[in-house]
């Protein structure tokens, strides 16, 4: 019930929009349909009935805690595990599990795993040309290898890789095949900064030469900067769904303004202007000597904060006034965390 | 874009790169030269594992050498005195030839058969075959008799040697090449090719292979080709060293091969089950390390199941490892056998079948427990 309720929410937002799993205009399938998708690992049921599409050419990203179902759902996506119940179609060919599962869909999809070694001994060019050949319409090793920045390593055993080097490696064995479907498993996760948004990217640009991505991260950063659209899974099941905006919004109740000021009658002017609803004082710290502390804090939750702070700093110019925008981590934390209660949270129960 | 469109709702107003038309889903066959790139990809891994390398060549080539060395140090022995009967000019002409050798003398007198001569030889009418009568006390006088062979012109014989006893003589050389060689393709099974298998999955290699559009059959078999070119030199080698010590004749050296790839065959997939059940490198070198010495101390390989109680050696003959060797040792001209090579082969073929069945249903993919 929780994931219909999402996509009521989701669709009453995208009023025009067209409803999942249904073929585009132009009568083609999705890249990827995941229908009722339940995956059970003895009596623990790691994915919950949930269900997405990703249009072609869209970056879809899944968000969730550790061991929300992320990874259990890319292994059904991939085919490496035999979902209990469900239905997954890569370009409107089912994904039927099993050992030639992959060889049946003739290379619509590869996958960038986590934690996967790949053959020590192979050079990065041995082992992407290897990777390449086994695909039909291959990208060239050379470029890839250029573009990922592995020139100066094209020569060096895996083994010999940094993390940083072998885990874009492993993303390059997911480019190389060319596929129209590509799953990265948490795909930057030990790359430093600027190696990240090299991979991003990367990513990007085949995107932009029509690659569809599914990927799963735990970096905000990297879902709010790469995603179309996302999907948060909690406990095996999708929580909710849309655009990282459409997400920050339908989770976080907007913008606060955080006031620090002694100013003795400014909490009680504030919960007259704002409501006393929206005004919330705190304590917390407020007393710890050398800290600042003693002066009195309070929050301003609004949709309007350029217009509070303005309010604040006519009626008392000395007072310390920040303003707090909700982030997707907020939202994430308010659909998977025991934080704050996103506005959604009161109507899926 | 032209697809689904719940991907042009994003509300932002970023910039992106217009995206073209999805490519089209690909065919399901699978590009040529998939189990070709693959295997090339298996044969630099094998070439390039010093340790593998190590067990499976190295050590059994230093293991036949120190065998060797044993051999000359305690077995070396002689002049031999060995009587030649049989009335035909073939006896005569081999009494002749064997003359005053340094190892081995030809006595006149038949009846010193029995009584101090160290072996009897018995050429067969057709002259195709020696039957040698040997004393057990002087087992060497076997190879001493083989070597000498050479310089009367009768290499090439097959040598049918027979202790007093009725027992086949035991000879090092028929027995430590076998050993040796059997040895070799079980490391090259079990440390290359297990291990490997292992390593592969614990490290989610297979796994990721699996969702390639590789074939799983040319995945797995693409590990073959290096082992089995790397079989067929151990035993090029080990033919070699038999053919220069007159142990093998050209018609044993087929019958060698044959003997050698049904035991690859076996090894292999003994390698495979291993390889394809066991969770983790540590468990599958530990299991390795015990069943090397246990299959090759217990099956007659490289410890003579004569010297072991009749009973337990009658039973231990028929493992399959056992029957490996006896083949081999059937090959190679002289050894002792226990069974006929018919036999041998039609066991070692018959297990090898069933392990290659058992092997394939529980072999797994990767370490993870499935939905």
């Amino acid at each position: 019930m929780q994931r219909q309720m999402f996509t009521i929410q989701e669709r009453r937002e995208q009023p025009d929009s067209e409803p999942d799993h249904e073929a585009a205009e132009d009568g083609a399938p999705p890249a990827l349909a995941v229908r009722e998708l339940t995956v059970r690992y003895g009596d623990f049921t790691a994915v919950n009935d949930v269900e997405f599409t990703v249009g072609r050419g869209e970056i879809y990203g899944l968000l969730g805690r550790n061991g929300a179902g992320k990874t259990s759902t890319i292994a059904a996506v991939t085919g490496l595990l035999r979902p209990a119940a469900g239905r997954i179609d890569v370009l409107g060919r089912p994904v039927e599990p099993g050992r030639h599962s992959a060889a049946r869909l003739g290379g619509a999809l590869a996958l960038q795993p986590q934690k996967t070694s790949l053959f020590p001994r192979l050079q990065v060019d041995e082992t992407l040309h290897m990777w390449a050949s086994l695909y039909p319409d291959p990208r060239p090793v050379p470029e890839l290898i250029e573009e990922l920045g592995l020139a100066d390593k094209a020569r060096t055993r895996a083994a010999k890789l940094s993390g940083g080097q072998q885990q874009r490696l492993l993303l390059a064995t997911a480019l190389v095949g060319n596929t129209p479907l590509v799953v990265l498993d948490e795909p930057t996760t030990g790359l430093d900064p600027h190696a990240r948004r090299d991979a991003w990217a990367v990513i990007n640009r085949a995107r932009a030469g029509g690659t569809t991505f599914l990927l799963s991260t735990h970096a905000m950063e990297e879902a709010e900067e790469m995603c179309d659209r996302l999907a948060i899974l909690h406990n095996g099941r999708l929580r909710t769904s849309g655009t990282p905006a459409q997400i920050v919004r339908s989770l976080t109740h907007g913008s606060t303004v955080t006031v620090r000021s002694a100013q003795e009658d400014l909490l009680a002017a504030a919960r007259e202007e704002f409501g006393a609803d929206a005004v919330t004082a705190q304590t917390r710290g407020t007393t710890r000597p050398g800290t600042g502390g003693g002066v009195p804090r309070f929050s301003v939750a609004t949709e309007q904060p350029e217009r509070a702070v303005a309010w604040f700093e006519e009626r008392a110019p000395a007072a310390d006034v920040r303003i707090h925008r909700p982030t997707l981590e907020d939202a994430f934390l308010a659909a998977t965390g025991t934080g704050a209660t996103g506005p959604d949270e009161g109507s899926e129960q | 874009m032209s697809t689904v469109p719940t991907s042009r709702s994003r509300p932002d107003t970023t910039a992106r790169t217009p995206v073209p038309a999805s490519p089209a889903l690909p065919a399901a066959a699978p590009p040529p030269g998939q189990f070709k790139a693959l295997a090339k990809g298996m044969t630099k891994e094998l070439v390039r594992d010093p340790m593998a390398l190590f067990f499976s060549v190295v050590f059994p080539v230093l293991l036949a050498g120190l065998f060797v060395a044993i051999m000359q140090l305690t077995w070396a022995g002689g002049p031999y005195k060995i009587a030649v009967v049989g009335s035909g000019t073939q006896a005569a002409q081999l009494r002749d030839a064997l003359g005053d050798g340094s190892k081995v003398a030809a006595v006149d007198s038949p009846r010193d058969a029995r009584e101090g001569v160290d072996a009897v030889i018995a050429p067969s009418a057709d002259g195709d075959s020696l039957r040698v009568v040997t004393d057990p006390e002087s087992p060497s006088v076997v190879s001493a008799v083989r070597d000498a062979l050479p310089q009367t012109g009768w290499e090439g014989r097959n040598l049918d040697a027979v202790g007093t006893d009725g027992s086949p003589p035991f000879e090092p050389m028929p027995f430590v090449l076998p050993g040796v060689l059997v040895f070799a393709l079980m490391s090259l099974a079990l440390s290359a090719t297990a291990g490997t298998l292992v390593s592969l999955r614990a490290n989610g290699t297979l796994r990721l292979l699996r969702t390639t559009p590789a074939r799983p059959q040319a995945i797995l078999t693409s590990l073959l080709p290096a082992r089995g070119a790397l079989g067929l030199a151990l035993l090029a080698v080990a033919g070699a060293i038999a053919t220069v010590l007159g142990l093998l004749t050209p018609l044993s050296g087929l019958t060698m091969l044959l003997t050698t790839v049904l035991g690859m065959w076996l090894l292999m997939s003994v390698g495979f089950l291993l390889g394809g059940t066991l969770r983790s490198p540590e468990l599958t070198n530990a299991i390795s390390g015990l069943l090397t010495p246990l299959l090759l101390m217990g099956s007659g390989v490289l410890f003579p199941l004569e010297l072991m109680p009749d009973g337990l050696a009658d039973v231990l003959s028929w493992n399959p490892v056992a029957l490996l060797g006896d083949a081999l040792r059937h090959d190679v001209t002289g050894g002792v056998t226990r069974h006929a090579q018919w036999l041998d082969w039609l066991l070692i073929a018959a297990t090898a079948a069933l392990l290659t069945v058992v092997a394939v249903r529980a072999f797994r993919w990767d370490t993870e427990k499935k939905s």
